[in-house]
């Protein structure tokens, strides 16, 4: 028997903290490749990058820190066993919003969650850049307006007016048209007009 | 309206706006352990056919759980099947519908070139996870995939009716390594493993009186992970088993940890041949399509009803075919559900059998309501679907997300099948 080499990595490589290290440096497709081949850490890696996005997007619709750490368990799990089937036709970034997307969905459709997204929110994560006065008012509005809207409206207009993905972007996650997306937006941004004028108008 | 895939187009009021809205808050503690614990889960083989098998409370599965009392339950088994290192396609995307299916070919590796060292050149041509293996003529699988490598394959043909080989063994399993893991530098052992085979009969599973020589290899790890190679010589063809144990890396590691679970099945997973939809009634193909699109439709429905499954999978656009969200080829898919008394071949051809919609690029879509906003979907629209089995509650849900979720397929205006799934 051939005796064994020295081993040719650096110590700090035999834990996780060094293998991620070590991850992140890789590309997002080198990455992919890795997570196709079963490495679960490099997976990991790909879902952390992308995690404050569809963290964003499943807040936004689920309105709930625990629906929200429970849809994303769910569809990360999901997008871990579809990898073989991603082909690179959409970034890695939509394909696992669409995944996120739908995984949100089905937690609405079997929870019923959908009247109580404005409450948890409002209380949970104050957005600290502007004043307790502003913040209560201008967050009430926008969530209660973003409440007018239905999922695949508010959806839609998360991930294009937030998120910034294109119509065509967003056609791919919500799988629907361009056409439909557009004209999701136009009545999205109307209520969320409408309702913000309102609320503003009882405010007074 | 119509616009171009970089278009963007930002309302800068409403995005205003949505800034106010409450950052996301960061997950839970644990979440990433759990998540992580939870794919160590999906990479052990049997649990997911376990509790599949489970679920379906089948034949298999009481047979399996028996078996099981004899094995080490542990973590993984990575098979392939080789043949005098001729290549044709992946082993994970067989599945065959017939036994007589070749393994479909693909050209998309799940990482770099294998170059196998001499000492296995001749009968192990595949890179880790990534088999570029022939399935021998008269033979099928059905595998179970795990994320771009083949987790267990039952292997049925001439030998015996039916062959199924599973590994297990104790350990994190998993691919980290950096280096070649096969070469002779790495090789500390090589031994023949003798397996007594046992088979199932009217008096149940019992000693077969036949032994299976296999060829073993033990790799040490230069780092973090061993390997262990198993060749099950089945005389005209060669199975190779090959396990990975991350935490192996030990000076104590043994290959002695290895079990096999090898029976013979005579029942088990036969070739699927019929199907929900032979000698259905095709569906007229609609004047809307073009010519391209027509061809395809005729070969779909002319599989569908023939049950023809080689056919069908033929249909599908190689470049890519969407069967499932959550992953995995169409046809395993299709004749798993068939298999199992889903009807998903009649669900298609009665979706077929609905009015198609067209995106602005000459793409149809059946049904049509899939183009649309769910406000734009007409009642006779609806009343389409509801012969196609869907409800009022669907209708409802589909108000909600503003489309329909239901199942729907695409045929390309060049005439690429290209897709067939549900919302979820």
């Amino acid at each position: 028997m051939p005796e064994r080499r020295p081993s040719v990595m650096p110590t700090v490589m035999s834990s996780k903290f060094g293998e991620r290290r070590s991850l992140s440096r890789l590309n997002e497709a080198e990455l992919v490749a890795r997570a196709q081949a079963g490495d679960i850490r490099a997976f990991t890696q790909l879902v952390t990058d992308h995690d404050h996005s569809m963290r964003g997007l499943a807040y936004s619709l689920l309105g709930s820190h625990t629906a929200m750490d429970d849809s994303l368990q769910e569809a990360y799990i999901k997008a871990y066993n579809g990898l073989a089937g991603f082909r690179h036709h959409a970034s890695f970034g939509t394909w696992l919003y669409r995944i996120v997307y739908r995984s949100c969905l089905d937690q609405l459709r079997t929870r019923s969650r959908h009247s109580e997204v404005s409450l948890d929110m409002a209380h949970d994560a104050p957005d600290r850049s502007i004043s307790i006065d502003d913040q209560i008012a201008t967050t009430d509005q926008v969530l209660r307006a973003l409440n007018t809207l239905t999922v695949g409206q508010r959806a839609t207009v998360l991930l294009v007016d937030r998120d910034g993905l294109s119509y065509e972007e967003a056609a791919v996650v919500l799988d629907t048209t361009v056409g439909t997306i557009a004209s999701r937006l136009s009545r999205a941004h109307e209520a969320l007009r409408n309702a913000v004028v309102k609320t503003e108008d009882s405010d007074q | 309206m119509n616009r171009t895939s970089d278009e963007k187009h930002i309302d800068p009021e409403v995005a205003r706006a949505l800034s106010r809205l409450p950052r996301a808050p960061q997950h839970r503690a644990g979440f990433w352990e759990k998540l992580e614990s939870e794919l160590d889960t999906q990479a052990t083989p049997r649990r997911g056919s376990f509790d599949k098998l489970r679920a379906r409370n089948s034949a298999q599965f009481r047979f399996l759980t028996v078996a099981a009392s004899v094995l080490v339950i542990g973590a993984l088994g990575i098979f392939a099947i080789n043949r005098n290192g001729e290549q044709s396609g992946l082993i994970e995307v067989a599945g065959g519908p017939s036994n007589t299916a070749e393994v479909p070919a693909t050209s998309e590796p799940r990482r770099g070139p294998f170059t196998p060292s001499p000492l296995f050149a001749e009968r192990l041509r595949s890179d880790l996870f990534h088999y570029d293996v022939p399935v021998p003529d008269g033979f099928s699988v059905d595998s179970e995939s795990g994320r771009g490598f083949v987790v267990t394959a039952a292997v049925s043909g001439e030998f015996r009716g039916h062959f199924q080989t599973s590994n297990f063994m104790s350990g994190d399993v998993s691919w980290t390594g950096r280096i070649e893991p096969f070469s002779e530098e790495t090789l500390v052992d090589q031994t023949i493993v003798r397996i007594p085979l046992l088979e199932e009969n009217d008096e149940g599973i019992v000693d077969s009186g036949e032994d299976l020589a296999v060829e073993q290899y033990v790799f040490k790890g230069e780092f973090w992970d061993n390997r262990i190679l198993r060749i099950y010589d089945l005389g005209d063809r060669v199975v190779t088993a090959e396990v990975t144990l991350t935490d192996a890396a030990l000076a104590d590691f043994s290959a002695e940890q290895i079990l096999d679970d090898i029976r013979m099945f005579n029942a088990a997973f036969q070739p699927i041949t019929d199907c929900s939809t032979r000698n259905a009634v095709a569906p007229p193909v609609p004047d809307s399509l073009n010519a391209a699109q027509s061809e395809r439709f005729e070969g779909i429905v002319a599989a569908l009803v023939a049950c023809d499954w080689q056919a069908l999978e033929a249909q599908t656009d190689p470049a890519g075919f969407t069967a499932s969200f959550g992953g995995g080829e169409p046809i395993p898919l299709w004749t798993d559900s068939e298999r199992y008394g889903e009807p998903i071949l009649k669900t298609l051809l009665e979706h077929l059998g609905a009015q198609p919609g067209f995106y602005d690029n000459g793409d149809a879509a059946w049904p049509r309501p899939h183009l649309l906003s769910w406000i734009d979907v007409t009642e006779e629209m609806k009343e389409e679907l509801r012969a196609l089995g869907y409800t009022e509650e669907d209708f409802s849900f589909y108000e909600e997300v503003e489309g329909y979720w239901g199942w729907r397929t695409g045929i390309s205006a060049d005439g690429k099948w290209q897709f067939f799934v549900a919302g979820d």
